[in-house]
């Protein structure tokens, strides 16, 4: 036996070892725990979340199609948009449904279109296109290879299931502020999430030594962005994620006005503004935070803000409060309730200021600067810096490309979370673990009869362990998952692991057979792994196929095979080989010729 | 007894016959099926369109495979319950997924069993639940599994050249899922994730099978042709009942049903590869080496 064959034995050792180390992970405490590989959620348990899709449904009679076009613009230049169009224009009736990615109210659409239509009907409402359109965004950015197990489905109108085998803090962070994207430039929004085509990944820009966000446009997004920052050289953008819908008013305490540093109140156009200087150097104009807002004082309504309140009732239907309800006194609450108003609060975090917070209520989540080299053109693709190489300029850059990462056509809020009990549990795994068992066994039993050697079996057994082995090592370094999908790969890399092995060992013992052509050792293994490349390059083949189109369940199971068979055909098959011409060169060195 | 004695005793045209036979019943089965039911194999709650109960504030653990089979004892049809805890005030719930629609009468007879059977429970309104598969997710899976065969096609030509021969393995593999998906419907298992890793891991299998027989027929020499697919035979055999000595143990060792879902599909899947391969593949393999001498002896005259 030559010394060069033996490293393959020695590879294949040292990888189980190190599996086994990725699989037990023993620097997380010395119990006989498994802590690397994780299980799917009927095993281990997992979250259950119900989001809501906010869209609403809205029937029109216009005098002609083209018209639509007109109320899309409108509706624009309102920060909503048509999503689809549900059911398309009837020249007979002159009616056209369509969907807006909102929560909007009759009253609101109504000022908005003006006299271009009439407005029949507005209902909350997502259609099965645009629902089934976010699920596949949300798969896309939750589990993009389909190694976490998740799952969703529809619910009712416009509910979705998440399902996933994880904690629920993880499973809220996966999903992570799942939300609705803008970018204004001045009073305008100017791109939506769904215009952002591709978000890289954070790095240092060397040229300006700071970590920077590269992300790319769709064309239309591309000129929508040409024509909106020409000439708009030194003015900020304000990037928004889950802006309050239009219909929000937002109360406040005039004592907050008192603590403001960084920010004033515009009292005509009620909104806060960030002048200049806080946002950054050199900057030719300020950031208005695009959401309404509205004074009140210590224990009452001026009379001021209600008669606005009572006057925009219709177009603005939620009053959001900025700090918690027993901060304010009862009858403003209930006036404003009175009106018919809806009230949510948003309490100030602790060590927060009051410029992070009112920018936190609003959605506010970075002001970029347009700088020459981007303003008025077509760039495909952009960067954001966030000036410096310092920790918290790679935080903000984290931040911001999770926010650019939103390309929801809709709006989604988190309608409940729950953690799901392990269906199977304990029980389940002793039960798993005495099949594996027998399985092993039985499989033993019949290559021992089948070749009468007790060395070749347990080769081919100890052979079949290691791969079994260093597969999930894999998984558990990579954090995938091991759901039923992974479990069926699984038992594919074992089972066409111990097939090649028999396929390996018939053909060297081959050699011992009367009529069989006389060949040498090396070209009898040469023979099987003719055979075993060919089967593992096919079954690959296949799977990258599935890998790349499919998703969820299909996806998991590929890769997992494709790791399993690389790991099988490039380490342990040769392995075996030498193993077994180890063993034969002992017992029977007439057919080693 | 010689297990390849049909290798070296039948016409190619008698072991091609078979499997043809099989595969016409399997896909008479999945049309009868469709034609009875409307859809050709059974789905499993995930994969259909069905109702949605929640039920929330219970004080104790529900029991979530009573809770199963009391549903499915009202309703007949499938019921899956996952069970949830609260955390802020450790109390219980449970989400019951229907496997179809319920009529209004049929949901008062659920609402009215649960506030018996849970007193003090608050319970969702019943709601429609949708599939896991998402149109655009169908969309994608009608491209992935022509893709996984037309790739697999490409390697395997580029490995063996020849057109029959790659040909019939793509036939086989087809033919195999073929055979599970009646395996399926015959046995009533459901169309479910462990089912689908099942008949996913049929393409791997039987390419694997596939590929030892044409390379024994096809790169080899010496010896008859019938003689070597006896011996590619005797190893196929081998590995075959490997497999399936390990899928007996998990099918009949394990109760959770997604394994026995998988399981079953693979032994079907397993089964059915040993008869196209043994039998169809090496009925055409034949045909065409025996042919080729026929056209080989009249050159020579």
């Amino acid at each position: 036996m030559s010394a060069s064959k033996e490293w393959q034995i020695s590879l294949l050792i040292l990888l189980v070892i190190l599996s086994c180390v990725s699989i037990w992970r023993p620097w997380q405490g010395l119990n006989p725990e498994i802590r690397g590989i994780q299980f799917g959620i009927d095993i281990r348990g997992g979250s259950k979340i119900y989001l809501m899709l906010e869209a609403s449904h809205m029937t029109l009679r216009i005098d002609n199609e083209a018209a639509i076009e007109e109320i899309d613009n409108m509706l624009k230049n309102n920060q909503l948009k048509i999503t689809e169009i549900v059911s398309p224009y009837n020249p007979i009736t002159k009616e056209i449904t369509v969907e807006i990615g909102r929560a909007v109210t009759k009253e609101r659409i109504e000022n908005i279109i003006d006299n271009k239509g009439e407005v029949i009907s507005v209902q909350g409402a997502v259609s099965s296109a645009t629902r089934d359109e976010v699920i596949e965004l949300l798969r896309l950015r939750v589990d993009p290879f389909g190694t976490l197990g998740t799952q969703f489905k529809a619910v009712g109108d416009n509910l979705v299931l998440f399902e996933v085998a994880l904690p629920l803090e993880r499973a809220i962070e996966l999903l992570g502020r799942q939300g609705r994207l803008e970018i204004f430039i001045g009073e305008n929004p100017v791109l939506y999430g769904d215009d952002i085509t591709d978000v890289g990944s954070v790095r240092l820009d060397v040229e300006s030594q700071s970590y920077c966000v590269p992300f790319s446009l769709s064309k239309n997004g591309t000129e929508k962005w040409a024509s909106a920052s020409a000439g708009k050289v030194n003015y900020p953008t304000a990037i928004y994620l889950d802006r309050p819908s239009d219909e929000t008013i937002l109360l406040f305490h005039d004592e907050l006005l008192g603590e403001m540093q960084g920010m004033t109140y515009d009292e005509n156009r009620r909104m806060f503004y960030l002048p200049p200087e806080t946002i950054g150097r050199d900057l030719l104009d300020g950031v208005y935070l695009r959401v309404t807002a509205a004074k009140i004082e210590e224990n009452s309504l001026p009379p001021e803000t209600l008669e606005f309140l009572r006057e925009q009732y219709g177009v603005k239907t939620k009053i959001i409060l900025l700090g918690e309800e027993s901060d304010f006194a009862e009858n403003i609450i209930l006036t404003v309730e009175n009106l018919g108003y809806s009230v949510g609060e948003v309490p100030r975090l602790a060590d927060e200021t009051g410029l992070d917070w009112v920018q936190r209520v609003c959605g506010l989540r970075s002001t970029p600067t347009i700088t020459e080299a981007v303003a008025g053109k077509p760039l495909g693709s952009m960067v954001i810096t966030t000036g410096g190489k310092s920790d918290y300029a790679r935080k903000r850059a984290e931040d911001l490309r999770i926010v650019l990462s939103q390309r929801l056509p809709v709006g989604i809020s988190f309608e409940s979370e729950e953690p799901v009990e392990p269906r199977l549990g304990a029980e389940f795994m002793d039960e798993a673990l005495r099949a594996v068992l027998v399985a092993f066994v039985g499989v033993g039993v019949l290559v021992y009869i089948r070749y009468r050697r007790l060395k070749i079996a347990a080769a081919i057994m100890g052979v079949m362990l290691s791969t079994l082995i260093i597969t999930l090592g894999v998984a558990s370094a990579l954090g995938w998952s091991i759901g039923l999908a992974e479990i069926g790969g699984l038992i594919v890399v074992v089972g066409t692991g111990v097939d090649h092995q028999i396929i390996i060992t018939d053909e060297v013992l081959r050699g011992a057979l009367p009529h069989a052509q006389r060949m040498s050792l090396k070209g009898r293994i040469g023979r099987a792994f003719s055979i075993i490349f060919a089967a593992a390059a096919t079954t690959i083949a296949a799977m990258v196929a599935l890998a790349y189109v499919g998703f969820g369940v299909m996806r998991g199971f590929a890769l997992i095979t494709i790791v399993g068979v690389l790991i099988g055909v490039l380490l342990a098959r040769p392995a075996y080989a030498s193993i077994l011409s180890f063993i034969m060169a002992k017992e029977k060195p007439e057919i080693m010729a | 007894m010689d297990v390849t004695w049909h290798v070296k005793h039948l016409s190619a045209r008698q072991m091609i016959v078979i499997p043809l036979i099989l595969a016409a019943l399997c896909a008479g089965a999945l049309t009868y099926r469709w034609m009875t039911t409307g859809s050709p194999v059974p789905l499993s709650t995930d994969f259909k369109e069905g109702a949605l109960i929640r039920v929330r504030e219970l004080e104790n653990r529900p029991d979530a495979n009573a809770v199963e089979q009391a549903l499915q004892g009202l309703l007949a049809t499938d019921v899956s319950v996952k069970i949830i805890k609260d955390r802020t005030t450790g109390r219980f719930g449970f989400d019951a997924e229907i496997g179809r629609d319920i009529t209004e009468n049929e949901e008062n007879q659920v609402i009215e069993f649960l506030f018996t059977q849970f007193t003090g429970a608050e319970l969702g309104p019943v709601q429609r639940k949708g599939s896991v598969l998402t149109s655009i997710f169908k969309e994608q899976a009608r491209l992935a599994v022509p893709l996984a065969f037309i790739a697999m096609a490409m390697v395997l030509f580029i490995l063996f050249r020849h057109v029959i021969a790659v040909g019939i393995m793509v036939i086989c593999v087809a033919f195999n899922m073929l055979g599970a998906l009646g395996g399926m419907a015959v046995l009533q298992v459901p169309l479910s994730l462990g089912s689908i890793a099942g008949l996913l891991m049929i393409i791997g299998y039987s390419v694997d099978m596939n590929v030892m027989l044409s390379n024994h027929m096809l790169k080899r020499l010496g010896g008859e042709a019938r003689e070597r697919a006896a011996d590619a035979m005797k190893t196929g055999l081998m590995t075959g009942g490997t497999t399936l000595a390990a899928l007996a143990a998990i099918d009949i060792l394990t109760t959770a049903p997604l394994l026995y879902e998988l399981s079953t599909v693979l032994i079907f899947g397993v089964l059915v590869t040993l008869v196209n391969t043994w039998f169809l593949n090496v009925g055409v393999l034949l045909r065409h080496i025996e042919r080729q001498r026929k056209r080989e002896y009249y050159v020579s005259e």
